[in-house]
């Protein structure tokens, strides 16, 4: 996990760094959305593709399924939740000046 | 975009129940790492792009630290309900929930004290990535962008980054690595103080 985040982290800097710096030209960035769509589905397909290899979790989806699911919806609700709470609380000033500066660009 | 992810994600089941054969399992790990790595690159150059996303998180400093915190507290809250509604303790349900969508680890971790907790950790961590990704460009839209985060706990600095950086725009994608992250390493901490109440 460590070696793979620093991975991560150094191709995450260095695509900021060539995206700041301009190295490509406007033609490259025109596609990076149709790049990062298609990068994102076969991605996808690939993580589908090893659930349906595994034989473990292909087995257990009807055991434990739906109590899974259970607690997959309910972390994922009260985290949307939560997050929309602090959200409120604490950064609507933030992200209202942050918004106006935008405005003006 | 939600549509065509469920088609992806169905098809590559479907294909590896019943198509691929067992042997392409060892060589998917490096598939999903260049597929993840070429993502990332992509998310990199658009946040380098926007000039001004370096200036606007100095602006929220320290306050992007919320949604981790907050994505910490609402899973384990999550967790406890739903263990409780499934006849375990309150504490066993928060370690569920504590595994923030780090499924290998949550479920290796719990393992150790029941093999039904670990199993139910794997299932449903595996499940909350895969909400996850299917429901961020629907939060992203109708509730918000850091609520869009919320959502994939530890993997949005990973695996639902490319679909939160699609769905919202840069700044918002510098805050899900830096929620990924600190997740990542609020996981083991987590579930083990969960459990300590054992």
């Amino acid at each position: 996990m460590d070696g793979k985040l620093l991975l991560y982290l150094g191709v995450l800097i260095i695509g900021i760094i060539i995206g700041s710096k301009d190295l490509f030209g406007t033609k490259v960035y025109s596609k990076l959305d149709k790049g990062q769509t298609l990068s994102v589905l076969g991605l996808l397909f690939v993580m589908g593709l090893r659930i349906g290899l595994d034989k473990k979790i292909v087995a257990s989806i009807g055991t434990i399924g739906i109590g899974a699911g259970l607690v997959a919806i309910m972390t994922v609700g009260f985290s949307i939740l939560f997050v929309w709470i602090g959200k409120k609380l604490f950064l609507e000033k933030s992200l209202k000046k942050v918004e106006v500066r935008d405005n003006e660009y | 975009m939600s549509i065509n992810i469920l088609i992806a994600i169905v098809l590559g089941v479907l294909a590896g129940v019943f198509v691929a054969p067992e042997w392409i399992y060892a060589y998917t790990g490096t598939w999903v790492d260049i597929g993840l790595c070429l993502l990332l690159l992509f998310v990199g150059m658009d946040i380098g792009k926007s000039k001004n996303v370096v200036q606007q998180i100095k602006e929220i400093g320290y306050k992007a630290l919320m949604v981790p915190i907050m994505v910490a507290l609402g899973s384990i809250v999550g967790g406890m309900i739903a263990g409780v509604i499934l006849g375990f303790a309150p504490h066993e349900g928060g370690a569920l929930g504590a595994g923030f969508g780090w499924y290998s680890l949550s479920a290796v971790m719990l393992s150790q004290y029941s093999s039904e907790l670990g199993a139910l950790a794997f299932m449903s961590n595996v499940l909350r990535e895969l909400i996850a990704i299917m429901i961020v460009p629907l939060v992203a839209k109708y509730i918000g962008y850091l609520e869009a985060v919320s959502t994939g706990g530890a993997t949005s600095m990973d695996t639902t980054l490319p679909v939160i950086a699609k769905s919202t725009d840069s700044q918002t994608a510098i805050i899900s690595f830096i929620t990924g992250i600190t997740l990542t390493i609020l996981t083991p901490f987590c579930v083990s103080l969960m459990m300590s109440f054992h």
